[in-house]
């Protein structure tokens, strides 16, 4: 430095700038924060493939634990060293101590106590539903206080820095702490409370979660890993120019890639495009980084790998950092590629990703900066280096075992779901994987506990430590002559530029602005089946109580609730997402990770009673589940039976409204459509072979029901209101074959297991291949003799059906009043005079159905109201119920005509609800059309009478429900 | 401990160390007086600026051919 007096002095013991005590008071928690907040994510981790380990208890539960470890890393793991290693860095670069450096002490208490109760509160089930930030107000507000304060501190430090330069460590500092000043206020108060459609919350929390990533961890940990790569590698900083390439190009692209964590949903799609096109170009900082730390190491290889001082240990630390740095951000940027995306999201890919960056990349720096550190605050030396060198090969072979083994994970799932893979059979061969992960974090948390270990020890035993002399300046104040500062490196142009404007300018392009573009449709949705406009509704009181419990229990962890367009999910989850859908969803439950299926679409996909079975127990339903228990959301009846408190009602509640908002789209779904069992062959001579994958099938899919006896006494039967079928008696709802109780064809039963049942717990299996159906439906029949006694008679030939006209209608309504009406009523409502007496074989009551009914309503008919299978129905009856065969009693064309009134029924019914729903009247009539299309063969044929399109029909059914009951209507 | 046997000398201003790389040797350093790091005004290497090129003009494509959804 021109005109700069030299001294000797060894800097780091130098009390005239660093409050040592502070720092190490800062750093010996950090390693509390560095212990407690990973072994959180191994217990997290353990319930992946040991689910009902800790399940038992409500805040040990994964949906509980899992924020607190994210959140803990975040905040505890890596915050606390970096916010510590403030007190050591800022003083040093500006040559000054920090400013209001007392506060630190209050600052860290308070640090400390933020975490301790945003940990609590969580384990609690105080969650706010938005990821990366969901501690309550109490915490939160702690925290920003903190942060605050810090940085105001920094930047009073920085303006008033006696060092001229203003080096990279600092801009990154200072960025990192403007922008997450104003980044919690996006997260804590615009989020939670400022008032937005649902889909404007998932892109301002989009960007968020990236701002924690990207604008948080990424600059503060750049800001360790640039002080503390030169001082321990005792090497120049390799290039400064490399430092402003890497710091503004981070400034400028980061803050627009939040969007990409939401590809394929319905925000604008220039926008998610502006969101890849940002994160591909973070390759540039990135390896600018990289190139810029190992040239900083170069020539110093072999003291630093070799080398056994803390100083060296350092230097190793961050340079591995570097290396997942590279890592895990080329994975970023590539995964937010859109085919890429189509693979790996929601994925454990994703995962890998998160751990290489925050974990392996910046909380290791972080633990670089602190074996440098360290030392110099206790004034002594490193305790051990073969305890140090423990530590750095634990973490490196854990990490890469895990960081391998989820991108390995990723590809291998989602190869299988792009392949059509039933969803629960990737979950399964996700396992061993999953074994391995906690296996590889149990090795890298014992070496952080070395670490713990080591640090603990040199306090104690360390050999006293002397910082060796350099030379430091004795007159700082004066500017050096000929020094040239570029506005760019600058703290005031990395605090408005960067800090604020390059911030501002994203929110607004990025959130805003989409925001602005989706307005105007607020909650419009595309009704499925008609293509007509209607309002998606707000949230009944009590699916507002099921929606906290939902959030509460964290089931958006694993739950994604948006369908894509890719990758076959609308033939395996249903239509897909639409904005007007989200308009009432705030916070925003599309989430980032799919542990178990997408929950967009469940609503009536099972009874009541399924959903109740799975909290109580999923395994008892899906025995390869790996979701937790719930028995906190029942009671026990007198009889001891386990029945759903109030929040379990209202869960249920809430997850049985998901997807309804778009109408009644099961009716034409495609991959129920009946028409599927049609082609269904197989060959007599494989029956072996097929039952003994039947059985397979049947031990993992249908037992939980159905029982292991296949006598419908499983455990989960208990809990439905439509009880499972008993194989035993080999009788059957349905068939094509003429008689009552006739055995069904495999045809028959194909059909019954691809679509499920509606209203009742029995689902589609489409998921599974025919191949898998066609076994199991050889498997089931070995529980009856009945097959082996009785012919499986040939189907009934179903009549050509006539025109759809108002005289068919008309007839039909005769007809049914002649037949039908005692027990399915006057208007369809299944409310007739022996309604509530009717009962089927097994004496369990047999409630007819009610025609007017949207799919999946519990009462409503189970295999929709397609004419053929409603003629069949009529003319064969059904299995083991009430409903007689009326082969024979009415001619073919009576049972058309009847077919056509019970459709109009529900046609009917189905207007009346598109009205409710906001239909303008002038799409009515093109809406009957495409209603018809679908149920009846002859109107897809166009073989229906106009009349029957515009006019009335015959029968005045009030409608009872509307789109959004969430299955209550018929209670 | 980190004490270095050979501690190399101090490189005040802007000069380069000793120990510098034979391709830095004229590389001015510049010297944080208090934290002791010293940094190489140093350079972008060539092949660095043509993956930012690359990637700029990427990007332009990129944005252009996807600011609409193709139609199916």
């Amino acid at each position: 430095m021109a005109n700069a007096e030299q001294i000797d002095r060894p800097s780091d013991s130098d009390a005239t700038l660093i409050n040592s005590r502070l720092v190490k008071a800062w750093m010996s928690w950090s390693l509390v924060w560095m212990t407690i907040f990973p072994l959180v994510g191994l217990l997290v981790s353990a319930k992946f493939h040991s689910p009902d380990f800790l399940g038992e208890t409500p805040w040990l539960t994964f949906g509980r634990l899992r924020p607190v470890h994210v959140n803990g890393v975040i905040f505890g793991a890596f915050s606390t060293p970096l916010l510590g290693m403030l007190y050591y860095m800022v003083p040093r670069l500006c040559g000054r101590r920090m400013a209001a450096e007392q506060w630190g002490w209050w600052e860290l208490i308070a640090w400390n106590l933020f975490l301790i109760v945003g940990s609590v509160s969580l384990l609690m089930g105080y969650n706010i539903g938005f990821e990366a930030d969901e501690y309550p107000w109490v915490p939160s507000i702690i925290r920003f206080v903190v942060l605050g304060a810090i940085t105001g501190q920094v930047l009073v430090t920085v303006f008033r820095r006696k060092e001229p330069r203003f080096y990279v460590a600092l801009w990154y500092a200072v960025a990192a702490l403007v922008w997450t000043v104003m980044n919690l206020v996006l997260g804590s108060v615009v989020l939670p409370y400022v008032s937005m459609l649902g889909l404007s919350n998932t892109m301002l929390h989009g960007l968020f979660i990236h701002y924690v990533v990207g604008l948080w961890i990424t600059p503060a940990g750049l800001a360790i890993i640039y002080y503390f790569m030169p001082v321990s590698s005792k090497n120049p900083l390799f290039s400064h120019r490399l430092s402003l390439l890497g710091f503004w190009s981070i400034a400028l692209f980061y803050p627009f890639v939040g969007l990409h964590h939401y590809l394929f949903s319905p925000i604008p799609y220039q926008h998610q495009s502006i969101s890849i096109m940002t994160s591909m170009m973070l390759i540039i900082p990135v390896w600018a980084v990289v190139t810029n730390i190992f040239g900083t190491a170069k020539t110093r290889w072999g003291e630093i790998l070799g080398g056994g001082s803390a100083d060296n240990y350092a230097a190793k630390f961050l340079l591995l950092s570097m290396i997942y740095y590279l890592l895990g951000c080329f994975q970023g940027s590539t995964e937010a590629l859109r085919r890429m995306q189509e693979l790996t999201h929601f994925s454990d890919f994703v995962i890998s990703h998160s751990h290489m960056t925050v974990f392996g990349t910046f909380v290791v720096g972080a633990v670089g900066g602190m074996y440098y550190v360290w030392p110099r605050v206790t004034g002594r030396q490193l305790w051990s280096a073969n305890l140090a060198s423990w530590h750095i090969w634990l973490f490196i072979g854990g990490a890469t075992l895990m960081f391998a083994g989820l991108i390995v994970q990723g590809f291998i799932q989602g190869s299988m779901l792009e392949y059509g893979a039933d969803w629960v059979d990737t979950v399964k061969e996700m396992a061993p994987w999953w074994v391995t992960r906690t296996l590889a974090g149990a090795t890298m948390d014992v070496g952080f506990l070395l670490m713990v270990l080591n640090f603990y020890f040199t306090a104690k035993l360390g050999k006293p430590f002397d910082e060796p002399a350099v030379k430091v300046s004795k007159q700082l104040e004066a500017k050096p002559t000929g020094e040239r500062i570029g506005w760019f490196e600058r703290p005031s142009a990395v605090f408005v530029v960067a800090g604020l404007g390059f911030f501002a300018a994203a929110v607004i392009i990025q959130g805003i602005v989409p925001s602005m573009l989706i307005e105007e449709s607020g909650n419009k949705v595309q009704d499925i089946a008609t293509g007509a406009t209607i309002l998606a509704a707000d949230y009944t009181p009590l699916e507002k109580r099921g929606r906290q419990v939902y959030i509460r229990e964290g089931c958006w962890y694993c739950h994604s609730q948006y369908v894509r367009p890719v990758t076959g999910e609308t033939t395996r989850w249903g239509p897909v997402s639409q904005a007007g859908e989200f308009a009432f969803d705030q916070p925003q439950m599309l989430s980032t990770r799919r542990i178990g299926p997408d929950l967009s679409r469940v609503g009536r996909k099972y009874e009541d009673g399924w959903h109740i079975a799975h909290h109580w127990n999923a395994r008892d339903v899906v025995p390869d589940s790996i979701m937790p228990r719930f028995p906190w959301l029942f009671s026990r009846s007198k009889d001891g039976t386990p029945v759903l408190n109030d929040d379990g009602v209202a869960v249920v509640a809430y997850v049985q409204r998901l997807g309804t908002n778009i109408g009644d789209w099961r009716e034409t779904f495609v991959s129920t459509r009946l028409t599927g069992g049609e082609a269904v062959q197989f060959a007599p001579e494989n029956t072996a072979e097929l039952q003994t994958l039947g059985k397979e099938i049947y031990e993992r899919r249908c037992i939980g029901c159905h029982g292991v006896n296949g006598d419908g006494k499983g455990p989960s039967a208990i809990f439905f209101k439509t009880k499972p079928r008993d194989f035993t008696t080999g009788i059957f709802k349905f068939h094509s074959t003429p008689g009552a109780d006739a055995l069904p064809t495999d045809q028959d039963l194909f059909i019954t297991i691809s679509h499920g049942l509606w209203g009742t717990a029995m689902p589609p299996w489409y998921s599974l291949t025919s191949n898998e159906r066609i076994a199991v439906i050889q498997y089931i029949k070995t529980f009856s003799k009945r097959w082996q006694k009785d012919e499986v008679l040939a189907p009934i030939a179903v009549a050509p059906e006539p025109e759809v006209s108002q005289t068919s209608i008309a007839h039909g309504h005769e007809v049914y009043a002649a037949n039908c009406v005692i027990c399915h009523g006057d208007t369809g409502h299944g409310d007739g005079v022996l309604a509530t007496s009717e009962q089927n074989v097994w004496g369990l009551p047999a409630p007819p159905a009610n025609y007017t009914l949207p799919a999946g309503v519990t009462g409503g008919v189970k295999l929709g109201h397609d004419g053929t299978h409603l003629f069949k129905t009529v003319m064969n009856g059904i299995g083991g119920g009430p409903m007689p065969p009326y082969a024979g009693t009415l001619s073919p064309q009576d049972v058309w005509d009847v077919v056509h009134f019970i459709q109009s029924l529900r046609i009917d019914a189905h207007i009346q609800e598109l009205k409710t729903a906001g239909m303008q009247a002038g799409d009515e009539q093109s809406a009957r059309g495409r209603l018809w299309q679908d149920i009846s063969s002859a109107a897809g044929k166009g073989r229906i009478e106009a009349a029957v399109l515009q006019a009335a029909p015959p029968v005045s059914v009030a409608a009872t429900t509307t789109l959004h009951t969430g299955g209550k209507v018929d209670e | 401990m980190n004490s270095d046997p050979n501690p190399r000398p101090n490189a005040g201003g802007d000069h380069p160390t000793q120990d510098a790389p034979a391709e830095h040797r004229h590389d001015p350093v510049y010297r944080y007086v208090d934290s002791g790091i010293q940094e190489r005004h140093g350079e972008v290497p060539l092949w660095l600026w043509i993956v930012v090129v690359g990637l700029i003009v990427w990007g332009i494509y990129y944005l252009v051919a996807y600011w609409s959804p193709s139609p199916q």
